[in-house]
């Protein structure tokens, strides 16, 4: 485990330059770190566990592709954005295109034991938080599908994926203050949008 | 205060990534504009909200890497020939091998064969033709009659030698036997009979003893007996002695109370007799 930060982007620069080299350990390496995040931007993004899953392998075939026409290891980060992104654009004109409808709208994974629920945090709450939780994640994620796509791609990037507003505009290929501006607007709506579903910190009280 | 600022700043410093200077613009703002510290307020409350959105967790997959196809080299042309006459002169040996191929050069001819290899007949020497084959035989019958006379001369000198050697040895040997078993008889009868007398002396030894310690013991144990006896013969007198003691004591006090009960009753008879007598009177 890297000690430092310094010590982690050097490790993982030298990662990236050996997945670049097509050293398979390092891809396959750069897949499990990298997995969670383009899985969770997609899943925040798309809202079906399915699609965004697809989108993730997408991504990830395509940065196994094209990782040697990387030239910048310190722009690895928006560049595997940026390919995210071009796939959940994509999916989202297929979905509207085909009037696709997701395979979770007609059935509840929750509702069944899963991994995931078994290793949640929120396991051991008490039913009423849990369910209390799942309304405001719910909501989150609805509110979040609300915004339009490009406040909704800097709002996820930004908010969730803790990128910086100079890599946000990388990956967009846009300027900074359009990125800021495309924030300030995006987190707006989404502040509206909770406040009409009475969705604020003193309505939740302490239990989260 | 003439700064105001626009959507590029608050979100800057929501996030913690504008300058020094703008930063330090905007802490002043909020400080001492409510409107400002108002709109601070929502911008942090709605992070708080949004914050609890988290993770799925998500397991990655298994990463399988296709192996690259490798390039195939095209071989020149020479090498392919050279490649060619190789492999040819290989399948030749090959064959050869197979078929038993003898290939030889001398004598100025060259032979090419097949099969088992051919052998060179030995080449023999003609004979001397000078000496007849009777005169060759008449010459080994005689040296081998010469050879014979002389061995058997030698086996004669050696048999005699021989017997003479091992009648020497008879006779020594008998001698040395005759030294040996009446000296080992000799020594033999002396061991006996020191061998019995001691044998003797120590059976009178142990008998002496044997006999010391038994009278020892059984004087002991008489010892030991009488001494047990007397024991029990003092108890017995003891015993005898403490019953007699008993017996006189309550004789005697038998005696006692019958010399009281006596007194009692000639008192009580001598005390009537005197009633009687004063009534008398």
């Amino acid at each position: 485990m890297p000690g430092t930060l310094t010590e982690f982007a050097m490790q993982t620069d030298s990662l990236i330059q050996h997945a670049r080299d097509g050293d398979p350990q390092a891809q396959s390496k750069l897949v499990q770190i990298w997995y969670k995040r383009i899985y969770n931007f997609a899943f925040k993004f798309i809202g079906q566990h399915d699609q965004a899953m697809d989108i993730t392998q997408k991504t990830f075939i395509s940065m196994c592709r094209s990782l040697g026409g990387l030239q910048d290891l310190a722009r690895f980060k928006p560049w595997l954005y940026k390919i995210a992104v071009n796939y959940c654009r994509e999916e989202v004109r297929r979905a509207k295109a085909g009037k696709f409808v997701g395979f979770e709208s007609v059935w509840n994974p929750e509702a069944e034991i899963s991994p995931a629920w078994e290793n949640s945090t929120r396991r051991h709450d008490n039913p009423e938080s849990q369910l209390r939780y799942r309304e405001v994640t719910d909501i989150l994620q609805q509110a979040l599908k609300q915004l339009n796509e490009d406040q909704r791609e800097v709002v996820i990037m930004k908010e969730y994926e803790g990128m910086k507003f100079r890599e946000i505009a990388e990956a967009l290929n846009i300027s900074e203050n359009t990125v800021k501006s495309r924030m300030y607007y995006g987190l707006d709506a989404l502040r509206k949008i909770l406040e009409s579903n009475d969705i604020t910190r003193e309505t939740l009280g302490y239990e989260f | 205060m003439s700064f105001k600022p626009g959507e590029a700043e608050w979100m800057g410093y929501l996030y913690h990534e504008l300058d020094a200077e703008t930063t330090s613009k905007m802490d002043a703002l909020i400080q001492s504009d409510p409107e400002a510290a108002r709109e601070w307020q929502r911008w942090q409350k709605l992070r708080a909200v949004t914050g609890l959105l988290e993770d799925k967790e998500v397991i990655a997959p298994v990463f399988y890497q296709q192996e690259p196809q490798r390039k195939t080299r095209t071989i020149p042309g020479i090498y392919k020939v050279l490649t060619g006459i190789a492999a040819s002169l290989l399948i030749l040996m090959v064959a050869a091998k197979f078929l038993d191929l003898h290939i030889s050069y001398s004598k100025n001819e060259l032979s090419i064969s097949f099969g088992p290899a051919p052998v060179a007949e030995p080449i023999i020497k003609q004979a001397d033709p000078g000496i007849t084959a009777e005169q060759i035989q008449q010459l080994i019958d005689e040296s081998l009659a010469k050879n014979s006379a002389g061995i058997e001369a030698k086996l004669k000198e050696t048999r005699q030698a021989l017997k003479q050697e091992l009648a020497a040895n008879d006779k020594t040997d008998a001698e040395q036997m005759n030294q040996l078993v009446t000296g080992s008889a000799q020594i033999n009868e002396a061991q006996i009979r020191q061998f019995v007398s001691s044998l003797q002396t120590e059976n009178l030894k142990l008998i002496k003893d044997y006999m010391k310690m038994s009278a020892k013991e059984q004087n002991n144990y008489m010892e030991g007996l009488l001494v047990d006896f007397s024991k029990y013969v003092q108890e017995q007198r003891r015993g005898d002695l403490q019953l007699v003691e008993t017996r006189l004591n309550s004789i005697e006090k038998n005696t006692s109370v019958f010399r009281q009960e006596t007194e009692q009753i000639l008192t009580s008879i001598l005390g009537g007799k005197n009633k009687d007598k004063e009534v008398k009177y």
